[in-house]
């Protein structure tokens, strides 16, 4: 087991292992995400409350799900890279924070886009909403962090730290409807109680969530495989393997 | 029950915000697919010429053209 996760460590063994996965992760992520969007727009009923306009949480919550945890992610490769100096941390940590960024203002996005026929605005000043804004900053501050720094040693340290700050952002984000006063209503989904919705509602939202992460991975791994790419484009196993692609293509 | 094609799209009032929801997502998730593969092919066709320009270089100090 341990030598399995050294060999992944390592960014050629990753290259290779990851290169054996992605068909098949992308193909779990294709279709869960398909059976996923076609429940939630055809068969799941509409909301007594919200009508129509609840299917738009199927897209919400996995959304601001995967924010959060896209983050706790990045945030984990950053310490892992202060602590063990593992180069791969490294470049999971710059990969991430460009997805993440992405998904964070779809779920801002998405959010204002409900907000607007539930709550008549788009955008609240509210605890909830505030504190994702700031993990979108977050995020793009990891960005231009990385693309300010000449030197990648130093900007991989820099931006770890920066991204192992930010982590006192996210139980902000997690508490902040419980601890302040909010239009934002409090959690869907928790994993030790029953969810307040029927499973005509939660089950599709539970396949929009398990579509995401596998969409979230294949992103993740599409960018790391081209990060390992450039930083060891100088190594003999780089050469071949580019060699070999370009006569599998004639 | 028979398929209502216009009170799917109207979606009871709220079509425009469901609608922009989805199209929107759509163009995220795709974009963060198609971005790294499209790196993916470019690193790849730099790195063919690098080596190839590599392999020239070599010829030519083997065959004594390099002055």
């Amino acid at each position: 087991m341990w030598n399995w996760f050294h060999r992944l460590g390592a960014p050629r063994s990753f290259f290779e292992m990851t290169g054996r996965w992605l068909p098949w992760l992308s193909a779990a992520s294709l279709l869960t995400l398909g059976a996923g969007t076609a429940w939630a727009l055809l068969f799941a009923p509409a909301d007594y409350q919200q009508g129509e306009s609840v299917r738009i949480m199927y897209v919400h919550v996995p959304t601001s799900i995967l924010a959060q945890s896209s983050y706790m992610m990045m945030a984990t490769a950053a310490a892992v890279f202060l602590i063990w100096r593992i180069k791969l941390a490294d470049i999971a940590l710059q990969c991430i924070a460009p997805i993440g960024a992405s998904i964070t203002a779809l779920a801002l996005i998405t959010g204002s886009l409900w907000g607007k026929p539930m709550w008549g605005t788009w955008w609240v000043w509210d605890a909830r909403l505030t504190s994702t804004l700031v993990l979108l900053f977050l995020f793009i501050g990891v960005m231009a962090l990385r693309s300010a720094m000449e030197n990648r040693q130093a900007a991989g340290r820099a931006t770890a730290i920066l991204a192992v700050v930010g982590v006192i952002n996210l139980p902000i984000i997690k508490f902040s409807v419980n601890w302040w006063n909010t239009l934002h209503q409090s959690s869907s989904f928790t994993l030790t109680e029953k969810p307040a919705m029927p499973p005509e509602m939660w089950m599709p939202l539970l396949v929009m969530v398990i579509g995401f992460y596998l969409f979230l991975f294949v992103a993740l791994i599409l960018g790391m495989r081209n990060e390992i790419l450039r930083r060891e484009s100088r190594t003999q196993w780089v050469k071949q393997w580019v060699q070999e692609k370009s006569r599998n293509a004639v | 029950m028979q398929f209502d094609s216009f009170a799917f799209v109207a979606m009871g009032g709220y079509g425009f915000y469901i609608w922009a929801v989805y199209g929107l997502s759509m163009v995220v998730l795709i974009a963060n697919i198609v971005v790294p593969r499209r790196t993916m092919k470019r690193i790849q066709f730099e790195q063919q010429a690098f080596i190839a320009r590599e392999n020239l270089a070599e010829k030519k100090i083997d065959s004594g053209e390099e002055k």
